[in-house]
This record gives structure tokens, sequence and C-alpha cells, in this order.
């Protein structure tokens, strides 16, 4: 449990201190050094998302309305923080007719969307034709993102 | 004696100096909320406040994840600041209760050698009702019910010996699995020894972790072992019973794990009953 938690952590003090980070071990390199690509494809979608806030109202000839800038500000933050958890393939996004944001990803048989539908909700489906999986579900801001981490390395598993 | 306490090892003189009932929930509160929460609710009996930085919910992990360290990745939106944990101690300094907009976390401190170990069955009734109270204030608040999402049970338990000199005999005489040998007998008696472990609890549910250093006093500089057992419940969403179900089962793992780690001589000094 982190120290900060407890009581008898502050009354006492530790004999041994913290091992400082190992830096010049090659062995000790915990984090795997971040895909270059996975940088260079959320450059593009970064260009995406810029192109969806500019879209007018009606957009696509069925009177959608413009897209909410809030929601695909949100949106965006979504997918850094899904890439800050490593390297995952790069999405198809298109805006939605009401006013939200979607993230896909396929293989052969695999898909996953997760869909912003307002600044701080999502919502999304994986399916897995092969074996006759369909999973629905939700996510808030704050929530942690690991069924939807889950979900899309599933999907790359499958490329 | 109660259904969760039943056939459970118990102690008469316990080396437990603090407990910690620990339940993350979906976000709810913003520090407006926390402090009217404080106010109305635990004001009286938790009077003096401090505010300190918000606690991780550190999912438990299991297959390839599960060497992976920090905290769950998150969705966050950039336009609002962290909201601070609120601690709220008692005026006798023996009960510590602790808000985040994620979180409920209530402590228990052995304040002195003459405090008596406050039983789980009492801990964990009050745990209920303050986590009800949330939950009736949340709902008042229009903000929705409590969700857990995931649960800790940790006890910290303070064991003394002799001195680093002897921290490996003192380690082999505490703990059934360590023998304090060595293949040839070439090194000395170790001055430092910091354990880790993971144990993985039935269905993935989650995992008992246990952490054993040394530590000096403050006051006085006298050295002593601290073994922590913390278990804590993977990441899924769960219904207030539930998360109580989850916390029962992690206060046996703590207790039986406790029991099953330190060698029946301990449990002597330590004066086991059952």
């Amino acid at each position: 449990m982190s120290d900060a938690l407890t009581i008898s952590e502050q009354q006492f003090e530790r004999v041994t201190q913290p091992r400082p980070a190992a830096d010049y071990l090659l062995t000790e390199r915990r984090v795997p050094p971040r895909d270059a690509g996975v940088s260079l494809w959320l450059v593009d979608v970064q260009r995406q998302l810029d192109a969806i806030k500019r879209l007018p109202p009606g957009w696509n000839s069925h009177g959608a309305p413009a897209p909410n800038r809030q929601v695909v500000d949100s949106a965006e933050q979504l997918l850094k923080c899904l890439c800050a958890a490593g390297a995952l393939p790069r999405p198809h996004v298109n805006p939605t007719p009401a006013g939200g944001v979607q993230f896909e990803w396929q293989s052969a048989s695999r898909y996953f969307e997760i869909e912003v539908v307002a600044e701080r909700a999502a919502q999304y489906l994986y399916c897995d034709d092969a074996a006759g999986v369909e999973k629905v579900g939700e996510v808030f801001e704050d929530e942690p993102l690991e069924e939807v981490l889950a979900c899309i390395r599933l999907v790359a598993a499958g490329q | 004696m109660s259904d969760v306490e039943n056939g459970l090892p118990k102690f008469r003189k316990p080396p437990v100096v603090e407990t910690v009932l620990a339940v993350f929930f979906r976000p709810k509160f913003n520090s407006a909320h926390l402090g009217v929460l404080w106010d109305r609710h635990f004001r009286d009996r938790f009077p003096n406040l401090e505010e300190r930085p918000p606690v991780e919910e550190e999912p438990e992990r299991f297959g390839e994840d599960r060497l992976a360290e920090g905290p769950a990745v998150r969705w966050r939106v950039m336009d609002q600041p962290d909201v601070a944990r609120l601690w709220a101690t008692s005026k006798t300094d023996e009960h510590v209760v602790q808000f985040q907009r994620n979180a409920f976390l209530a402590n228990w401190l052995k304040t002195g050698d003459d405090t008596s170990y406050r039983d789980y069955v009492d801990r964990r009734e009050e745990f209920r009702q303050q986590l009800e109270c949330l939950d009736r204030f949340a709902v008042e608040r229009e903000l929705g019910p409590i969700e857990p999402t995931s649960c800790w049970v940790t006890y910290v338990n303070h064991i003394d010996y002799e001195g680093m000199d002897q921290i490996g005999p003192a380690l082999a005489r505490l703990l059934a699995c360590w023998t304090n040998e060595t293949s040839d007998g070439w090194l000395p008696n170790p001055d430092n020894v910091v354990v880790n472990w993971g144990f993985p609890m039935p269905d993935q549910s989650g995992r008992l972790r246990v952490q054993l250093r040394p530590i000096a006093r403050r006051n006085d500089k006298k050295e002593m072992l601290r073994l922590e057992l913390s278990a804590r419940s993977s990441a899924q969403k769960r219904e207030i019973g539930e998360a109580l179900a989850w916390i029962d089962l992690g206060h046996k793992w703590v207790v039986r794990g406790f029991a099953s780690l330190t060698r029946p001589e301990m449990h002597r000094l330590w004066e086991r009953i059952q």
C-alpha cells in the first residue's frame, strides 16, 4: 500500500532508502521505448480531428449538427491516454451524426469501436465474429481504460 | 463468533499496529462535495482535517501483464484540476477517514501499548455504515449511487528484533519460508532485507501483497520489522454489498496469509487462541 495512506508510516522512518532508479543498467530498462510509429499516426489523427472540428452543420447531407468542439477535444485526450499505455495500431476516425467522434480498429474477424458521445462519456463495442463474441460497455472520464485497451489489443493481435 | 471470522486464526496479542479498509469507486465527488460530506456527516467524530494529494487506484494485473507497474491508464480531460484527498482524524488520533473523488478509506491505528486491538467485525460494521453514508449523500446530491470498482484491506504489523546485525536470524525466527542459510556459509548475516511477495487469489479476484522491511522508530530509534499485508481486488464494477463481501475475502487472506507466513513459535508469543 502506498506509504501516504497509512498512519503508522508517519511515526516511523526507514532504515533502508528507496532504491534509486538504475538507469545505467540495460536490464533495468523497464518501460519499452515507445513505438515511434504511434507518434507519427497520432499527429495525423490530430489533424483529422482538427478537420472534424471545422465541419459545418449538415456535413453529412442529412442535417447532422456541427461536431461539438469539446467532445472532439475530449476524444483527442482519450486517444492520447490510450497511446500512453503503449504501441497501438492506428484507428479509423469518423465524426458521428450526433456530434461526437468514433475511433475504429478492425482485423480479419475482430472489430472494436469507441464513440465519444459527450465531453466525458464514451460507449464501445467489441465483436469477434469467429468466436461469436460481442461486448458493449461504457467508460467515463477518469475511469481506468484497461478494458478498452484489452479490446484494442485483441483486434491488433488478429491483424 | 461472526461468520466473517469463523475459523480464522485469532491472537490475543497480535503485532498489528494499523488496519485500513478501502473502496475505490467511479469518480463522483468534487472538492465542494467532499467538504460538505465531511462537515455534515464526519466532522463531529473526525474534527481534524488535512488535504493531501489523491491516491491512485492501481489495478491488480494478471497473466502477461502481472509484472507491469504503476497506476491504471485513465481517460483524463485536461480542463479540471485534481481534487484533493481529505484526511480527517478523530480526537484520539486512533481513527482516520480519507475521502477523494473516487475512493473512501478508513484507518485504525494502535496509539499506545495499552490500546486494545480493534476487532475486524466492529471495523467492518463501521466501514459499512460510513460507505452507506457516502452512498446516500451521493444519491441525495443526484450524483447517482456509489459504484465500487476495487477494494483494499491492509494490515501493518510491527515486530521487535535485536538490531540490524540480527536481521537474518530474526527473519528465520519469524518467517516459515526463511532459513537464513547460504550454500557454503561464506556470506555474513545480512544487515538489510526487503522482501516483497504477491500471492494470487482464486479466479484472479485479487492479490495478497506482502512486504517486509526493517524500520527505526522516530522517537527512540528502536529497530523493528514492518510486515505489511495488503489484499487488493482486481478492477471490476460491483455493488456496495459485493464490495463488502470482497473486503471480507481480503480480510480472510490477510489473516490467513499472516498465520501461514509466520512460524508457530511466534504465534505462541502473540498468544494464538485458534
